[in-house]
């Protein structure tokens, strides 16, 4: 693996663990933190003259960054646990919700081939009943 | 009294990240190196962009990006109108509250 290979990974999964640990913000949020983060450790490398792929640069920078567990202290500190709950709870029903609307469909849909399947099978038995009545012998089904 | 000092800061946080924005925007490396300047407040990473992020959701910040020699383009913060309203009243409550702190401190004796 090459060195800018390495740094970029090293990066990433600085991040990661920073997002890891951000799980209880909204998406947005949570990206607009780490966007910062992404454009702040350039800059640092950046005034260290440091070319993008010295690994010992990065692992410098990355080093004198707060941990993740920083981050989620930071953004749990100011809000009351029933926020974080209630979020947590509002996107459980969320997943809910459409799982319910999901399974209807898919009742909806068994439950219209089933009829489909019924009424084809009484049509088809009508039809040879009435054929065998007429008595003639070329009655064609379908 | 450590768990004091983080609560009042984080919220004093806010209101200098609020004060810088309305004196220059700027992108989010520079707010954090200008804060760190500043004894006392003990900025980091961790306590500036969280802030920058929760004010963009709640509409007081707003973002555009500018083109970044060598890399992609930066995010630039600038306060919205709701921003300068919410910097007016922040403003105001600190010089209410240093106002009556400074009060009380001057009727008691000298250490």
């Amino acid at each position: 693996m090459n060195n800018s290979r390495k740094v970029q990974r090293r990066i990433d999964r600085y991040l990661a663990n920073v997002g890891r640990a951000l799980d209880h913000l909204e998406l947005d949020e949570r990206r607009e933190i780490l966007d910062g983060l992404r454009t702040h450790i350039r800059e640092e490398l950046a005034q260290q003259g440091s070319t993008p792929s010295n690994v010992d640069d990065v692992r410098t920078v990355l080093s004198s960054m707060d941990s993740p567990q920083a981050y989620r202290a930071e953004t749990t500190a100011g809000r009351s646990p029933q926020a974080t709950q209630s979020r947590t709870l509002g996107r459980l029903g969320l997943y809910f919700f459409l799982g319910g609307i999901g399974l209807a469909a898919l009742s909806l849909l068994l439950g219209a081939l089933v009829a489909e399947a019924l009424f084809r099978r009484r049509t088809d038995s009508q039809r040879r009943a009435r054929c065998m009545r007429s008595w003639s012998g070329n009655c064609r089904m379908a | 009294m450590a768990g004091w000092i983080s609560q009042f800061r984080r919220g004093l946080l806010e209101l200098c990240v609020l004060n810088h924005l309305n004196v220059q925007e700027d992108h989010g490396y520079q707010i954090v190196q200008r804060l760190k300047q500043m004894d006392g407040l003990d900025v980091r990473e961790s306590t500036v962009y969280p802030i920058l992020a929760r004010l963009k959701t709640e509409g007081f910040v707003a973002v555009h990006n500018e083109p970044s020699p060598g890399g992609p383009p930066r995010k630039v913060f600038r306060l919205s109108t709701s921003g300068k309203a919410r910097l007016r009243s922040l403003n105001a409550y600190w010089d209410l509250l240093a106002e009556a702190v400074n009060k009380l401190r001057s009727d008691g004796p000298e250490f």
